[in-house]
């Protein structure tokens, strides 16, 4: 219930920020358009554009709430709700942000497998949220969030994919899933660029786990004193009325 | 002033008062002043101000006087508590308690520790020693970071509520009413970054109460008020109080400490 709360609030406050969706929208497309020559690799930058897209969501989406989700763990919310709702949030938009460029994609390029296009806008959108929370909660803030994104995605960008270095990086399975869904590479590519994500997201909410220990910790009292049953239970009785 | 009544009318919406009864209260003052030959503004002053007497004049007392509670109890105690970051001695040796049904002021220099004690009180800090013994359910008002810019009221009272599962479901009402007390009537779909500071302040306060806690804890809750809300606060602190609430209050107007049960002061910092 409590995540769910979560979840829904996030929602409706990513829908008030309109300016910043727009850009985040623009993101991808404007990838994809300056490699639309290219068919193969338009769609690999626009799914890669997705994941920098949702990262970039989730990394202002933790840093903004960071002094509230305080207060919300003072009012009783869990940890795990509170990032568990904030990531529901950020993946249920990038999955819809997904839908359209997949669109976009099958529409306007000559797609042989249009399910592995779908997968790579999944892996990009599923790594790149936590991707972005972990960030937020280890920097605490947008500009140096956003630095360290756009290190780590740049590089991913330009890095040469049969690099060691571009199989550290996170949305390599990205990439792994485009070998098979436009390259025609065997079913093996396909499973080593989705064990490739799985095994991402995995370590990422191990440091997500770990950092909102941190960020997000409250400190039991030493002793819980017990209350008198005089306190009224009605909420109502401290309210002057109208 | 030809301005008057609207902003009579806008004042008293402002102020919680049912919208169906602004337009005859703003006729009925009109009328009354144009039956002494008076402009409304020299019969009664500003518009906001006298909006602000006849909201209040206009609030029903609280509920029926609740059963005498027997405030025995100790809600919070903190023992001997230190806190420093780095070489700086933020809180040295505090000692303090708050019963149930207690109103405890806790005053001091700029940077004597006055917040960094509350969020101690409140979790969000841990103490460098000494002890801290409270009661489970605590409601919080921060100085800052208290709201969700791009959320409005309603949803900011959704929320919170959803915290506690016998507060779910009606987090909104009980919200409205809440900020009624405090002359407020949130307004549908205004984020909370829109909002003026005062009212922003207001949300904040009605989020901490919102949960009905044993011990609330204020920082400086009357921040960007106006008279007439400063006043509905201390009213709605007496309420608390009187409901057997503990409440822990950091302030800095040294002129209402007559209001309060008891009054701790905080030693300025040292480095050492």
């Amino acid at each position: 219930m409590q995540t769910i709360a979560i979840a829904v609030a996030t929602g409706q406050e990513l829908r008030r920020r309109r300016t910043a969706l727009l850009m985040l929208l623009a993101l991808p497309l404007a990838f994809y358009f300056a490699r639309r020559d290219i068919p193969s690799s338009a769609i690999v930058v626009l799914a890669l554009g997705v994941g920098w897209a949702v990262s970039t969501l989730a990394l202002f989406t933790t840093v903004s709430a960071l002094e509230f989700d305080s207060r919300l763990r003072v009012a009783g919310f869990t940890r795990r709700a509170i990032l568990g709702g904030r990531l529901t949030a950020v993946v249920l938009f990038g999955l819809v942000l997904s839908v359209a460029y997949w669109c976009l994609a099958v529409l306007d390029q000559a797609v042989d497998r249009p399910s592995g296009v779908a997968l790579m806008m999944v892996c990009a959108v599923v790594v790149g949220a936590p991707l972005g929370t972990a960030v937020g909660l280890l920097l605490r803030s947008e500009l140096e969030g956003a630095l360290a994104l756009l290190i780590v995605l740049a590089t991913q960008f330009m890095t040469n994919p049969e690099r060691f270095l571009a199989h550290c990086l996170p949305l390599w399975s990205v990439r792994g899933v485009a070998d098979w869904a436009i390259w025609y590479g065997d079913s093996r590519d396909l499973v080593q660029g989705v064990a490739h994500g799985a095994g991402t997201v995995t370590v990422l909410l191990v440091v997500i786990g770990v950092a909102s220990a941190f960020r997000l910790r409250i400190h039991p009292p030493h002793a819980v004193l017990p209350t008198s049953a005089t306190v009224t239970s009605d909420p109502d009785a401290w309210v002057g009325g109208r | 002033m030809s301005d008057w009544p609207s902003n009579f009318r806008h004042a008293l919406t402002e102020r919680g008062v049912d919208p169906a009864q602004v337009q005859d209260l703003a006729s009925e003052a009109l009328d009354q002043a144009a039956d002494h030959g008076l402009a409304p503004a020299t019969m009664f002053g500003p518009a906001t101000a006298y909006a602000d007497q006849v909201a209040r004049a206009l609030r029903v007392p609280a509920a029926a006087p609740l059963p005498s509670p027997e405030r025995s109890g100790c809600a919070l105690r903190l023992t001997d508590v230190s806190k420093r970051y780095g070489r700086r001695h933020v809180l040295r040796h505090v000692s303090l308690a708050v019963g149930e049904g207690e109103l405890v002021a806790v005053v001091g220099a700029n940077g004597c520790g006055k917040s960094t004690l509350l969020q101690i009180c409140a979790g969000t800090v841990r103490p460098g020693s000494g002890t801290v013994e409270r009661v489970e359910h605590v409601g919080y008002v921060p100085q800052s970071g208290g709201t969700a810019p791009f959320l409005t009221p309603a949803e900011h009272f959704r929320l919170l509520a959803a915290a506690r599962p016998d507060a779910r479901g009606r987090g909104v009402t009980t919200g409205a009413r809440l900020a009624a007390s405090l002359g407020w009537r949130p307004r549908t779909g205004q984020p909370a970054g829109r909002l003026s500071g005062g009212t922003r302040q207001k949300l904040n306060v009605v989020l901490g109460e919102l949960s009905r806690p044993d011990l609330l804890l204020l920082d400086e809750p009357y921040q960007g008020f106006d008279h007439g809300a400063y006043v509905d606060l201390w009213t709605q602190i007496d309420r608390w109080r009187d409901t057997g609430t503990a409440v822990l209050v950091v302030t800095h107007l040294l002129s209402e400490l007559d209001r309060v049960d008891r009054v701790v002061e905080l030693d300025a910092p040292e480095e050492s």
